[in-house]
């Protein structure tokens, strides 16, 4: 009897726990459901159905798909035009590290050796981060303009004349001449990571180092330089991945052209799939990409946890 | 080092972030003295300045350009957007910061997949999705587009805010016997004021400046946001080039004035979201 009576209260009190419990399970399902919607909705279902695209042929338009397994994948690989996409992609990326990480670099080194005025620098450099790409995109088409652009003009009444290019519409210079804009854009945004970075520097080591006579070379060389690493581990995965998306700045100034030859992998898909209307073989690129960047993230991240600490 | 090669030091470092900073502002400069300028001296003056004052050429940007509407346009989509990010990703991060959703780090993998993802890997069949709902080229559908796409990156930034704040001042609050929406509500919320300030300037900007989502799902001129509208204001007006210039600085000063008001959180929600 007295057992039983114990067996009972014990049960109670699991039921009583298990209610909690699964109250417990409703009320955070509760607050991530909303987010969890537009999940389903905008990232979820769509990713599912360009996997599904990927493997038809598809115009976009006529109610028929014909399906064609992988076949959109191997066509992309043994097209040339993509092939050159993604050597280009590599270039921006080159590019992307010398001009915005670098230059992102250099400057908030030169910000964290003065003593007054770091916030007022900081703030103008970080100006071009704030504007759209396609505003970014406008203005250097502007200074890129062939007759009223201010290199070309500069470079005449320099007597250089010599040197004055269509720079956006000849296909060696497009690439770079879009590249060099878009850093101006992006390398505000390095700078102010690098800036937080070296804030985390203990200055008792400067001071040591200046009382043992070491030079500014060698203060760069042994003292910031080895305590950035985990920020410079962060900055280069990140400008990784966004010179990978890179579309807006390009798009806005020469829209892939010309004949190709800024075409970054994320242009490819996009006048592919909006302006060719090969919806297959835009999503199989698309899934390339997206593969890329994520491969690439989960890389990066086990790189900086082993580095880390 | 002595004091005075110290000072050499320090001068020239000063002397060359001043020369860094005027490159980089230099195509401000640049656009903003060519927008007050006529054509004839666009193509013949070396001076930098102009030497009449064309102030006419942003009326006629105005006018002919809808930058009233484009603006108009840009604004409800960044208040929209920022509301609902806020709104949505506030509880989200909670729950996964200090609710049950946190023993389950699978989930979370989700959210940073949707961070991770670029966003090419789903417009293509958003497009299709978006035209059958009859949302293609309205406001409405941007918003949700970009609602959607800003939401990992916004549950995440909130999650990691919520994660630093201490687990006995939930307790303390369970006792006194507030319930799980008395505690978000009356003592979680109040304290994360400054993150979702941080986050409200976060997805404002980030709308305002939106190209992508708005260039796949805007197509008329009316719904035009200013990004795409300047596009367009720049292919119609190719040969006049003073008003082009008026135009591209009015789609820039509105960005300019918001980045100095709100600069503070702004620079300081980069540092905090990216280094955690």
């Amino acid at each position: 009897m007295h057992t039983n009576v114990k067996l009972d209260t014990s049960s109670l009190l699991s039921t009583k726990r298990t209610v909690k419990v699964l109250l417990e399970y409703s009320w955070a399902l509760l607050f991530f459901l909303p987010a969890l919607i537009f999940y389903v909705m905008i990232i979820l279902l769509p990713l599912v159905t360009t996997i599904q695209l990927s493997l038809f042929d598809w115009d976009g338009m006529r109610p028929i798909m014909n399906f064609v397994g992988l076949d959109n994948y191997t066509g992309l690989w043994s097209q040339p035009r993509f092939l050159a996409s993604l050597v280009r992609t590599c270039v921006w990326w080159v590019l992307h590290v010398v001009f915005a990480v670098g230059g992102g670099f250099v400057i908030a080194l030169l910000i964290a050796q003065i003593r007054v005025g770091q916030n007022i620098f900081r703030t103008l450099c970080f100006f071009p981060h704030v504007l759209s790409l396609s505003v970014v995109g406008i203005i250097w088409a502007q200074m890129y303009h062939p007759n009223i652009g201010i290199i070309n003009m500069t470079l005449n009444s320099l007597g250089l004349g010599s040197l004055t290019r269509t720079w956006l519409g000849d296909p060696t210079l497009a690439l770079p001449s879009v590249g060099i804009a878009s850093s101006w854009q992006a390398y505000g945004f390095y700078m102010v990571l690098f800036l937080a970075g070296l804030q985390n520097i203990d200055p008792q080591l400067y001071e040591a180092a200046v009382v043992d006579g070491a030079k500014p070379w060698q203060r760069l060389r042994y003292i910031t330089l080895p305590s950035l690493r985990n920020t410079m581990t962060l900055v280069l995965s990140l400008a990784f991945i966004n010179a990978l998306k890179g579309f807006g700045t390009v798009w806005a100034m020469t829209g892939g052209g010309p004949s190709n030859s800024s075409e970054l992998v994320a242009v490819y898909v996009w006048r592919d799939a909006f302006q060719s209307s090969e919806i297959g073989r835009a999503s199989a690129a698309a899934l390339t990409l997206s593969f890329a960047v994520i491969i690439l993230t989960i890389l990066f991240n086990q790189w900086r946890d082993r580095n880390g600490e | 080092m002595s004091g005075k090669s110290m000072k050499v030091y320090s001068y020239t470092m000063f002397i060359l972030l001043i020369i860094v900073t005027v490159a980089t502002l230099f195509p401000f400069l640049w656009v903003m003295s060519s927008s007050f300028k006529n054509d004839a001296e666009i193509f013949g003056s070396t001076s930098f300045l102009p030497k009449q004052w064309h102030w006419e050429n942003y009326y006629i940007a105005w006018t002919y350009g809808k930058f009233g509407v484009y603006f108009w346009n840009s604004l409800v989509v960044a208040l929209a957007v920022t509301l609902l990010v806020c709104l949505i990703a506030c509880p989200a991060g909670y729950a996964f910061a200090k609710m049950r959703l946190k023993k389950h780090p699978y989930i979370f993998y989700l959210i940073l997949f949707g961070m991770t993802m670029p966003a090419q890997a789903v417009i293509i069949p958003l497009f299709y999705q978006l035209k059958s709902y009859g949302l293609l080229d309205t406001l409405l559908g941007l918003i949700i587009a970009e609602v959607g796409l800003e939401l990992p990156f916004s549950i995440y930034l909130m999650r990691n805010f919520f994660l630093d704040l201490p687990d006995e001042l939930l307790e303390a609050a369970v006792i006194d016997g507030s319930g799980t929406w008395g505690v978000f509500r009356r003592i979680m919320l109040p304290l994360s004021k400054p993150a979702i300030l941080a986050l409200a300037v976060f997805s404002f900007l980030g709308s305002w400046n939106e190209f992508l989502l708005s260039l796949l799902v805007l197509i008329s001129n009316e719904k035009r946001t200013i990004p795409l509208g300047l596009m367009r204001f720049q292919d119609l007006h190719t040969s006049d080039y003073g008003v082009a210039f008026a135009g591209v600085v009015l789609a820039f000063i509105p960005s300019i004035i918001m980045y100095v008001l709100l600069q503070r959180s702004f620079v300081r929600g980069i540092s905090s979201g990216s280094l955690k």
